[in-house]
């Protein structure tokens, strides 16, 4: 399935459509890099410049002083590998057992993935925070990388299974008649297989940890600890902070996101897919 | 979900037993693990969260509270914010939904044609997607700034009246619709793509060749290859936008007067502002409700859609 493949032939229509589309779509990504780039003072005397200004640098980083940019974003760094390590990890030995094996207990296993999916995460802020408060989990990183990899475990579960499913059991007949352990089996023949899958679902699991925003906001308080989802949304809600500072902080915690998703986008939206359509 | 190769069937009695065993053990030692996640993050608070609805907790100890009974449901159901957050969760969730989707499908549309700076529009049109909520807020707040934002600029420059956006009835609400319509649309594009690219080239040429218009073609042979995508993808947006807070808390924590406060804003303010956990813990338990009302809606409708099929 190539992206190179498109059908129709174009019509005037479809190009007015195209342009007016992409500037509609793309002008709030656009605003926010013309806004970092101007300057405060501007902002508030008179209207703003349609293209960007490129001389606003020290402004910007008196603006920033204070705001502890780098620690927001590698806290950031942090939730998101840690959700996608626990979550891949897990969900690899969950699709696993679910693709490979027939047992009592597996519709039951299906059911919990499928129902944790379908409820908001939102609706368990409460206990978890108890529990939490009771583990000393609370305005600790780890304990949002747990959270995080519990409501990424059922698609990257569905995902990863749907692609073993795919994959012709005899090929691992061979491996298991030299009786070879199942892991083995799993990490020998089928993981360099399924890596696509794989890949799929660890993008999703690393986006989903890297923006996190509702557990990391009502449960950490320590400034040092904000990721960027909080770091920035504290930064928004301070009526001192200074427009172009805001957007500059927006800037850098999506550009990662975007630039990554962009150059995966075209191998995850059939896992995605997959994902959703068995779960 | 076919069946798919089964390692306890194995033509050698020899190896029967030790494999009828692994049948067992294998699958449960694989499972524990991710099983215990999943008991310690879902199950375990699901039932704490029963028992905290059913108590007058505060926030300062969470579990502590005393049996109160039915009283938090009670006091819901008698106030007028119950109905009001409802309400809130349906209009946001179907208005996000339904604008996502056809901006998205619109999207795919486009993008399935070839012209030239195809990659530039697809990758434009995609991005929204990848951009964190709260830095996705953060620029809608902006752009929709009363006496600053890009919005108001261009009205005042028409000769318009400026509107406060974030901060009067109904627009607050049809601004936050409009965000997350925003970030949801690039997901409705590339999954709608993909099921596009399914529609046989020769069919929807030869109904074109036959005379067919546009719309035509469209209606009656693109639709029916994209429908089953489509559905799915409503399910999935119905879910997403419930259980969304981040672009509402950013962008007008939920006012003005309630009147963007769904069911998780609900939980969230309750609970950790007003610091009543219990009342908290029974909006999430309405919330769980409604979950699993959304879940069997979309169980029952792929049964029918399966049956239909001869799948």
């Amino acid at each position: 399935m190539s992206a190179h493949s498109p059908r129709r032939k174009r019509s005037p229509w479809t190009i007015l459509v195209a342009i007016v589309l992409t500037a509609v779509v793309g002008f709030p990504i656009y605003w926010m890099l013309n806004t970092a780039l101007s300057s405060q003072r501007v902002l508030y005397t008179e209207p703003q410049p349609l293209l960007p200004q490129l001389g606003n640098w020290e402004e910007l980083a008196d603006d920033l002083d204070g705001v502890p940019v780098v620690s927001m974003l590698s806290n950031s760094a942090i939730i998101a590998i840690g959700t996608t390590v626990l979550t891949i990890l897990l969900a690899t030995l969950c699709a696993y057992a679910l693709s490979r094996y027939r047992f009592h207990g597996r519709g039951l296993v299906s059911f919990l993935l499928f129902s944790t999916q379908m409820v908001p995460q939102a609706v368990f802020l409460i206990p978890i925070y108890a529990l939490f408060l009771g583990l000393g989990l609370v305005n600790n990183l780890w304990g949002l990388v747990l959270v995080n990899a519990a409501f990424a475990l059922p698609v990257s579960t569905f995902i990863i299974k749907v692609g073993m499913d795919g994959i012709p059991y005899e090929l691992e007949e061979a491996a298991r008649v030299d009786n070879s352990p199942p892991l083995g089996t799993l990490t020998a023949v089928l993981l360099p297989l399924v890596l696509p899958s794989i890949a799929a679902a660890a993008v999703l699991a690393f986006f989903a940890g890297w923006g996190e925003f509702m557990y990391a906001a009502t449960f950490v308080t320590g400034r040092e600890m904000w990721p960027a989802s909080v770091g920035l949304s504290v930064l928004a809600e301070q009526p001192s902070s200074s427009m172009p500072a805001i957007m500059t902080v927006a800037t850098l915690f999506a550009a990662p996101a975007v630039v990554f998703f962009l150059l995966v986008q075209r191998h995850i939206v059939s896992g995605l897919t997959a994902g959703a359509v068995k779960g | 979900m076919t069946a798919t190769a089964n390692p306890r069937v194995s033509r050698s009695p020899r190896l029967r037993l030790t494999r009828a065993l692994r049948g067992v053990a294998t699958p449960a030692a694989l499972l524990i693990a991710p099983m215990v996640l999943l008991a310690f993050m879902v199950f375990w608070p699901l039932l704490q969260q029963i028992w905290i609805s059913l108590t007058d907790a505060r926030l300062t100890n969470p579990g502590g509270g005393s049996f109160v009974g039915l009283e938090n449901f009670e006091a819901l159901m008698a106030g007028t914010a119950l109905p009001q957050v409802l309400a809130n969760t349906l209009a946001y969730t179907l208005g996000s939904t339904g604008l996502a989707l056809v901006m998205g499908t619109l999207a795919a549309l486009v993008v399935n044609t070839r012209f030239r700076g195809h990659g530039f529009v697809k990758g434009v049109l995609a991005s929204p997607w990848a951009i964190p909520p709260v830095a996705a807020a953060s620029i809608w707040l902006w752009m929709f700034s009363e006496s600053r934002g890009i919005f108001n600029r261009i009205i005042e420059g028409a000769g318009g009246e400026p509107v406060a956006w974030l901060t009067s009835e109904p627009w607050a609400m049809v601004s936050v619709i409009l965000v997350t319509a925003w970030q949801f649309a690039p997901l409705v594009m590339l999954v709608t793509l993909s099921a596009l690219k399914s529609v046989p080239d020769e069919v929807a040429e030869a109904s074109r060749v036959d005379g067919a218009s546009a719309v035509a073609t469209f209606t009656w042979v693109v639709w029916p290859h994209i429908l089953p995508t489509f559905r799915l993808l409503g399910i999935l947006l119905v879910i997403e936008s419930l259980r969304r807070w981040d672009i509402i808390a950013v962008m007008t924590g939920g006012g003005p007067v309630m009147s963007t406060s769904t069911i998780v804003v609900a939980i969230q303010r309750q609970a950790f502002q007003y610091q009543e956990v219990g009342m908290g813990a029974a909006y999430a338990m309405i919330g769980i409700t409604l979950a699993v009302i959304f879940a069997l809606a979309y169980l029952m409708v792929e049964r029918r859609a399966e049956k239909r099929n001869g799948r």
